[in-house]
């Protein structure tokens, strides 16, 4: 009879397998040592924000930076599940739309509360960051960057068809014809994501760009109004899929990038920095993008930032609080050295108004894009309306829009929806 | 005759439904970007190349990322994170491979050979906790990580992943321990045999298929999980290879040519389990053919 | 041994799956069950007792319908298809053919992936404007110009299921090789020695010896289906339209998106019931192969 010696094998590899397996994370910082920061980031360039720490860490040697990293596209989910677990967070990466929510929450604090030094940050910092920032009136972080949505479009095939750079909607609308009647299937590429929060934000982009609103001064939806730009636009967008057939979709930002690089399309509304990666080699057809004012009368587009927070934990411990400040401050404000690096290596945009007359920021940016342009935009840049329910808002009304893009809904019907679910949070939720 | 041409076409058919996208993805990874994504494809027009690889190995920048004078390329960083991220999926889906079979297979020998009271409420009971989906349970888990302290360890995900793959394998392994013939394992009975060593010498030689089935969909449901991976973990020293692949897919940085190298790779780990476990298979049937 | 009278129960045998099982159950279970009952929103203090009104607000949501529509019919029709190609798969590589280890080794590659990462590779081939597939239909000259294969909804619903069906042929088709692989040749042998065809042999010998592990497979890829979240979103992320929309999306969605844990929870438990009413269903219809009796 044979032995089953491969059972044994598989035992074997059992045991050395649970013992790389397990270990407990490091232990606290011993009472009296340095004391140690747990900051929580999304998984974009890691090895830079570890090398932004260790030098960080060589200036203040009694302060130890310990990083967790969730994937961006999972980052919101996961803090919710982390902070409602409550485990050892300090300062975190935090975004415009969920300030308000982890606020209320009672998750994160106020820089202002407790180091009212930070004010003089304020008139160095773009007016959309800085309100993106700020809740209740208190200042909550300082920035990691700040960008904008913008309209970006291939100026190579634009040339090649005796076209300009469109200044208003009817504008895009007769170009795209004119390629489409030349041979180009679907000259606009939209970044159509249901389950994405800048799926809404493009949107907003798009209608600021008209010099409309989604929501007056008084948090009162104005969306399902039909003379306004909101309501206007959404029926572009409608009309550009269902009627002229314009419109290509795709399901996420770097398909977008991929797909203007085959060359197929000309026009497109994303993230400012995804006109950088549209740019760089070894991209197809790296060089030939560019953005241009949003179109519109206003020619406004939706600017946001992302930033240094607090969390309520840390602020608990004067130890703790009095390091993350430290921290926050390092990185977020001081000579803006940390917002620097991110402009110069990877194009993200920022915050600090010093950084745009920076000759090297300037230099690095002229590479990608018109920095004129890109200042000249960034001036029109306003932030959106964010109380807290905004996310939870933007999750029911995104499938909605969606399903207008396709004509599954009237425009009418998705902006009543909106706004009634709007009012109704509003009333559970609203001061 | 045929039925020879029948079997062959089939089998083509079947390579090429199944090897058809891994090797699209290896294709990928070799192809330059700027000929890669043409329409129509014109992927022979320019020489291939492995400077993907290399980066994600060594940290050379691809030539084709160069850029004139001192602007820095533009690299996704995150490509480098995959041959550490590899090598702890594989170490965490091996250890769940193990436990399993080790007692998914006791479990399954009691549910199969052994008489006793409330046999049916505990097989149902481990059976049934597949029921709720794993999103729904996150956060008790997480609570329960937490409170063990074992938050952002390898040892957390071997023990959900475990969780997850357990119930089926006892599920299978007791339907295949019912189909062994009884009489085999009575008369080693009759012949002075305790109950483990029947167990041993017996069950699990005739079962060889099945435990090999369960093992490896143990493992490789523990190698490509992605939901507790990532809200259990959060740094290098747990980080696995789908969080990994995650991040890349969805990074603006992003080449398609990286990313097809980076998902080529991953499936190495699984592609020399499955020829090391095919050639033991291959073994046992033909010993197991002697009877069947 | 194996038919003694009632032994006392066998825990040394069980004890390590019990172990786990109850530690990672039992409160679980309870907390869900118990949060379903509840409204809670995590930026309100107050978690107010509401009995079953979170079952019948996500059932009366904008989105069930329409989601619940398309995971029913995304596993009703992906779990039979996938059993039918495994017993076929399992069939073949059991055959001696040459290359058939070859053939072995790559029919397990599709399991390797996480849904995510299939997902990207199944985009690129079913992609509308650069995709593989449509590439190659022109040059066999099947097409004239490219199909949107993720544009349209029935198209769209068409391609995440073929990505589906792919990365769960593996797994099936290993546990009905093992399933066939013990069936006793001597049951054939007299069988063609009584004249029965191929079909008679199937229909009347194999199928009946493998019918307890092939509702296994069955209720597997039903769990599987109901449950299949990655691969879908990230071909798709829901559309065009909602039409790719599905269950296991919102359970995840209601409570760290929408703050509703509440909600999430009693989504997860609706779906607890719909999978185990699927599953009673496909045991009544094959009795007898999975009760465990005393």
């Amino acid at each position: 009879m044979t032995k089953p010696k491969w059972y044994l094998l598989f035992a074997l590899l059992l045991l050395p397998a649970l013992a790389f397996a397990g270990g407990q994370k490091g232990g606290a910082a011993a009472a009296g040592g340095p004391v140690s920061l747990e900051f929580v980031v999304w998984s974009y360039n890691i090895k830079t924000i570890q090398d932004n720490i260790n030098q960080f860490q060589m200036a203040y040697p009694d302060i130890k930076v310990n990083l967790t990293d969730y994937p961006w596209t999972q980052y919101h989910d996961t803090m919710v599940l982390r902070l409602k677990g409550k485990t050892q967070t300090d300062v975190m990466y935090n975004g415009e739309d969920w300030l308000p929510e982890f606020a209320a929450a009672g998750w994160v604090a106020s820089l202002e509360d407790y180091f009212p030094e930070v004010k003089k940050y304020k008139d160095k910092t773009a007016s959309y960051a800085l309100a993106d920032m700020t809740y209740s009136g208190k200042l909550y972080g300082l920035s990691y960057y700040a960008d904008l949505i913008t309209f970006q479009y291939n100026k190579k095939i634009l040339d090649d068809n005796g076209m300009t750079a469109p200044a208003d909607w009817d504008e895009v609308l007769s170009e795209s014809l004119k390629l489409k009647a030349g041979g180009m299937e679907y000259p606009f590429v939209y970044e159509y994501a249901a389950n994405l929060p800048n799926f809404y934000s493009a949107f907003a982009s798009q209608v600021y760009g008209r010099g409309g609103s989604l929501f007056d001064d008084n948090l009162n939806p104005v969306l399902n109004d039909p003379n306004g730009e909101a309501f206007k636009h959404l029926q572009w967008l409608q009309d550009a899929k269902t009627k002229h057939d314009i419109m290509a979709f795709e399901s996420h930002e770097t398909k977008v990038v991929v797909a203007m690089n085959t060359g197929q399309h000309a026009f497109t509304v994303m993230y400012n920095y995804d006109l950088a990666s549209m740019n760089k080699r070894p991209q197809p057809l790296a060089g030939q993008f560019d953005m241009t004012p949003m179109p519109g009368a206003d020619g406004a587009c939706l600017g946001f930032a992302k930033f240094y927070c607090m969390t309520a934990q840390a602020a608990e411990n004067e130890a703790r609080r009095n390091a993350a400040w430290k921290f926050i401050e390092a990185f977020g404000g001081g000579d803006y050295k940390v917002a620097k690096r991110w402009a110069v290596e990877d194009g993200l945009g920022f915050a600090a108004l010093p950084l745009f007359d920076d000759p090297d920021v300037q230099a690095a940016f002229a590479t990608w894009i018109d920095v004129d342009k890109f200042k000249a935009q960034a001036k029109l840049a306003r932030n959106d309306a964010n109380p807290e329910w905004k996310g939870m808002w933007s999750e029911f009304f995104r499938p909605l829009m969606a399903k207008a893009f396709v004509g599954g809904a009237t425009v009418k019907e998705v902006m009543d929806q909106g706004a009634a679910k709007w009012n109704e949070y509003k009333k559970l939720l609203g001061q | 005759m045929g039925k020879k041409i029948a079997i062959y076409f089939f089998a083509i058919l079947l390579f090429i439904f199944s090897a058809g996208p891994v090797i699209l993805t290896f294709v990928g990874g070799i192809i330059p970007e700027k000929v890669l994504l043409s329409v129509p494809p014109r992927w022979f027009s320019m020489k291939p190349t492995f400077s993907y690889y290399r980066y994600i190995f060594t940290g050379k920048i691809p030539e084709a990322f160069e850029e004139r004078g001192a602007e820095r390329a533009m690299v996704s960083e995150e490509a480098r994170l995959i041959p550490k991220a590899m090598l702890t999926s594989a170490t965490i889906a091996l250890a769940v491979m193990g436990v399993n079979m080790v007692f998914g297979s006791m479990a399954a020998y009691a549910f199969a050979r052994i008489r006793f009271r409330g046999k049916s409420p505990t097989f149902m009971g481990i059976i049934m906790c597949r029921l709720v989906p794993a999103s729904a349970l996150v956060v008790p888990f997480y609570l329960i990580i937490q409170a063990l302290g074992l938050l952002d360890t390898k040892l957390a995900l071997v023990m959900v992943h475990t969780l997850l793959t357990l119930p089926f394998t006892v599920l299978i392994l007791t339907m295949f321990f019912r189909k062994i013939p009884v009489e085999i394992e009575e008369s080693a009975v009759v012949d002075g045999a305790k109950p483990l060593q029947v167990f041993w010498k017996i069950t699990l030689p005739l079962s060889a298929s099945s435990m090999v089935a369960t093992g490896l969909f143990s493992f490789m449901l523990s190698y490509s999980e992605f939901m507790y991976s990532l809200v259990l973990g959060g740094s290098e020293r747990s980080r696995t290879l789908p969080i990994v692949m995650t991040s890349l897919i969805y990074n603006p940085d992003m080449i398609w040519g990286m990313i097809m190298s980076g998902v080529f790779l991953t499936l190495i780990p699984s592609l020399i389990l499955a020829i090391l476990v095919w050639k033991l298979v291959v073994e046992n049937i033909i010993l197991g053919a002697m009877k069947y | 041994m194996a038919r003694r009278d009632m032994s006392r129960y066998p825990i040394e045998w069980l004890f390590p799956v019990l172990i786990l099982v109850i530690f990672f159950t039992v409160y679980p279970f309870g907390y869900a069950l118990w949060n379903s009952l509840f409204q809670i929103l995590l930026i309100l203090p107050v978690k107010p007792f509401v009995g079953i009104k979170n079952y019948v607000d996500v059932v009366s949501s904008i989105y069930f319908r329409e989601a619940l529509f398309n995971t029913l019919v995304f596993t009703a029709i992906t779990a039979p298809i996938i059993v039918v190609i495994a017993l076929g798969v399992a069939r073949l590589l059991l055959t001696k053919f040459v290359g058939r280890s070859i053939v072995r080794a790559v029919v397990l590659l599709p399991w390797a992936m996480p849904g995510a990462v299939s997902g990207i590779v199944w985009v690129w081939i079913f992609h509308g404007r650069w995709g593989i597939l449509n590439a190659l239909l022109v040059k066999l000259g099947i097409i004239s110009s490219y199909i949107g294969w993720l544009d349209h909804p029935i198209l769209a619903k068409f391609s995440v299921m073929v990505a589906h069906i792919w990365t769960q042929i593996p797994f099936a088709s290993i546990l009905l090789m093992a399933a066939l692989s013990i069936i006793n040749k001597e049951i054939y042998e007299a069988a063609e020695v009584d004249g029965a065809g191929p079909t008679r042999r199937l229909f009347s010998i194999t199928l009946p010896q493998i019918k307890g592990m092939m509702t296994i497979a069955l209720i597997y890829e039903f769990i599987m289906g109901m449950t299949s979240y990655d691969l879908t979103y990230s071909m798709t992320g829901g559309g065009p339209g909602g039409a790719t929309t599905l269950l296991s999306y919102y359970v995840w969605a209601e409570s760290f998106k929408m703050l509703q844990f509440g909600r999430g929870a009693a989504l997860g438990v609706i779906m607890a019931l719909l999978t185990l009413a699927l599953i009673l269903l496909i045991m009544r219809a094959v009795p007898g192969e999975l009760t465990v009796k005393e």
